[in-house]
């Protein structure tokens, strides 16, 4: 027989030797989903390393399946930092650090705030809010491998805080660092813990008291999101068939809310160990924003900055820890003192703080009573049966 | 001889669908002697005989080095790529699989797994380029619309298919540092034997 006519490559029969296909597993459950077309860098990167490693504490690397998908990544990964963008090899703790100032600033800001669908386009969308690297501000810059290539033609300045001045003083703050070019000026995990905008009322609530998820991996998240879209389309029609019968509905979301199942939004309140019933006529969405004229959130007696114990702060606030500080009263007890008006702190009612019962007036004289107007009102409801989150 | 990571012991009788073939259990890496080498590479079944196979071996071999080449690449690199296809090709045959094509995804992996990479785009335009002996403004004119996009799809294909038989397998050891550090030794740096030695 003759030798492969050029451009011949038989795809159709398998090899006798090398990886097995994915097909020939029953698959219990999927984690996540890699990517097709060109085999990235980074994936060789990691087999490599995973191969030669033999550690007690590492999984040993068993082995590869793969197959031939049909589907074309549709996104890049957002919050990739600028050093790997510019094709670093030798990177840190600080990659984290970016990308946990991309999703921060997606949950104040209600979308991606670097939608790029490469790399390339990614990498612009960071030049064009955080502004151009040079020497002056991230020395080193110019010796990443990518960066003659990428670096942009035009001069391009900082907009990050003109962009977000909408966000509360301290978030922006501390994005501000987050999202710094070099890595080396970025700020630590540790820093950011100290960071005003975690010291200023609203306080982080007792990571204990935040509603128990199930676990979630993107490819489960594509599953549950599909689901929503059916259950809305359920209920717009269910809506339409029985305006009245609203306790009936299946959860649905509110527009403009793009994850709210997994993300609170800054003003959507979470739904976490709210009872049902009390689900049924609480709900307050759209409430505005921005300081209000309310009594303060915390009860004279309560133990200001106590909540969270950090090192640094110890003195500040009593030293009284999780679990044992203000939350329990604050959440239980009348939350805003007797007035019974919402004490909208500066991000609209200490939304996304739902701890024990939540922070916003319950059946107050403002919001009254009935279950009223909306399909959404069992939400809670209906998420706490779904995901048994702590009631 | 190619490192290889698993027994020859039944490529010749290789009807078996890899399917059923779980021999994963061990990560040893084994070695074929030349003459497993010869007597029972896939493609003696496909009439392509000793001889042949080395010619064609020579083929890739020069082609990839001068692919490198032109791609700047480091001889690591290219030494990679070179290894990569010996250990794709002592376990798949030479009648179904276009060497050039297979050569020109090893070197993109290659270049990606030496932490070298190079833009797709460039290597398949220098690739085309040396292939068709021809300018790649010229090559527009000469081939169907759409060639650049199907050869581009082409050679991902391969690299898929490159991984799935090498088992991932792309660490490759090159006797550079060693023979470096050894004429080092001998106060041999500065001669033109390091030269002659890294170019055997």
């Amino acid at each position: 027989m003759a030798i492969a006519a050029p451009g011949q490559l038989n795809l159709n029969e398998y090899p006798s030797w090398g990886s097995r296909s994915v097909d020939c597993f029953e698959k219990l459950e999927q984690i996540g989903e890699g990517t097709y077309g060109s085999f990235p860098i980074t994936a060789i990167r990691e087999i490599k390393i995973l191969k030669k490693l033999h550690h007690e504490n590492v999984i040993k690397l068993k082995e590869i399946v793969t197959s031939p998908g049909p589907e074309k990544d549709e996104q890049g990964r957002p919050g990739l930092p600028p050093e790997l963008l510019l094709g670093t090899t030798k990177y840190g703790p600080a990659v984290d650090m970016w990308s946990v100032g991309c999703i921060f600033a997606e949950l104040l800001h209600g979308k991606p705030i670097f939608p790029g669908k490469d790399e390339p386009e990614q990498l612009n969308k960071i030049f064009e809010l955080c502004g151009a690297p040079d020497e002056v501000n991230w020395p080193g810059v110019s010796k990443s491998p990518w960066y003659n290539q990428f670096k942009p033609t035009r001069p391009m300045k900082r907009r990050l805080r003109e962009v977000f001045r909408h966000f509360d003083r301290h978030a922006l703050e501390l994005l501000e660092r987050m999202l710094t070019l070099d890595p080396a000026q970025r700020i630590t995990a540790k820093d950011a813990l100290d960071a005003e905008y975690f010291w200023t009322d609203p306080l982080p609530c007792d990571p204990k008291s935040l509603p128990k998820y199930e676990s979630s991996h993107e490819f489960q998240t594509k599953k549950k999101r599909q689901q929503q879209r059916q259950n809305e389309e359920n209920a717009k029609r269910m809506k339409m068939q029985h305006s009245q019968q609203h306790t009936r509905l299946p959860p649905i979301q509110q527009p403009g809310q793009p994850h709210g199942q997994m993300r609170p939004g800054p003003n959507q309140p979470i739904h976490g160990s709210q009872p049902p019933v009390a689900a049924g006529h609480s709900h307050h969405y759209g409430k505005p924003r921005g300081p209000s004229g309310g009594p303060g959130r915390y009860p004279p007696s309560g133990n200001p900055g106590g909540g969270y114990n950090h090192p640094n702060r110890g003195g500040q606030g009593g030293g009284s820890g999780y679990g044992s500080g203000p939350y329990p009263p604050q959440g239980r007890g009348a939350p805003y003192g007797s007035s019974g008006m919402p004490g909208a702190g500066p991000r609209g009612g200490g939304s996304g703080y739902g701890v024990g019962a939540p922070n916003y007036p319950q059946g107050g004289p403002p919001y009254g009573g009935s279950a009223a107007g909306r399909g959404s009102n069992m939400m809670g409801g209906n998420r706490n049966q779904q995901y048994g989150w702590q009631q | 001889p190619a490192p290889l990571t698993r027994s020859n012991a039944d490529t010749s009788t290789s009807a078996r669908c890899k399917r059923d073939a779980p021999r994963f259990e061990d990560d040893e890496p084994l070695f074929m002697s030349r003459d497993e080498i010869d007597r029972c590479s896939p493609s003696r079944k496909d009439g392509i005989d000793v001889l042949h196979e080395t010619h064609l071996r020579y083929s890739y071999c020069a082609f990839l080095q001068n692919l490198g080449m032109r791609l700047e690449l480091p001889q690591t690199t290219i030494g990679t790529a070179m290894v990569l296809c010996h250990r794709f090709f002592v376990r798949q045959s030479h009648a179904f699989h276009d060497r050039f094509l297979i050569s020109t995804a090893s070197l993109f992996l290659a270049a990606k797994s030496e932490e070298t990479p190079r833009p797709l785009n460039n290597l398949l335009r220098v690739s085309s380029e040396i292939l068709h002996k021809q300018d790649f403004t010229l090559l527009s004119y000469l081939l169907p619309v759409d060639w650049f996009e199907q050869y581009r799809e082409r050679v991902l294909e391969a690299e898929q298919l490159i991984l799935t038989t090498l088992n991932f397998e792309l660490n490759v050891q090159h006797p550079f540092d060693p023979l470096t550090s050894v004429l080092n030794k001998l106060g041999l740096s500065h001669t033109v034997l390091v030269n002659l030695a890294l170019n055997l």
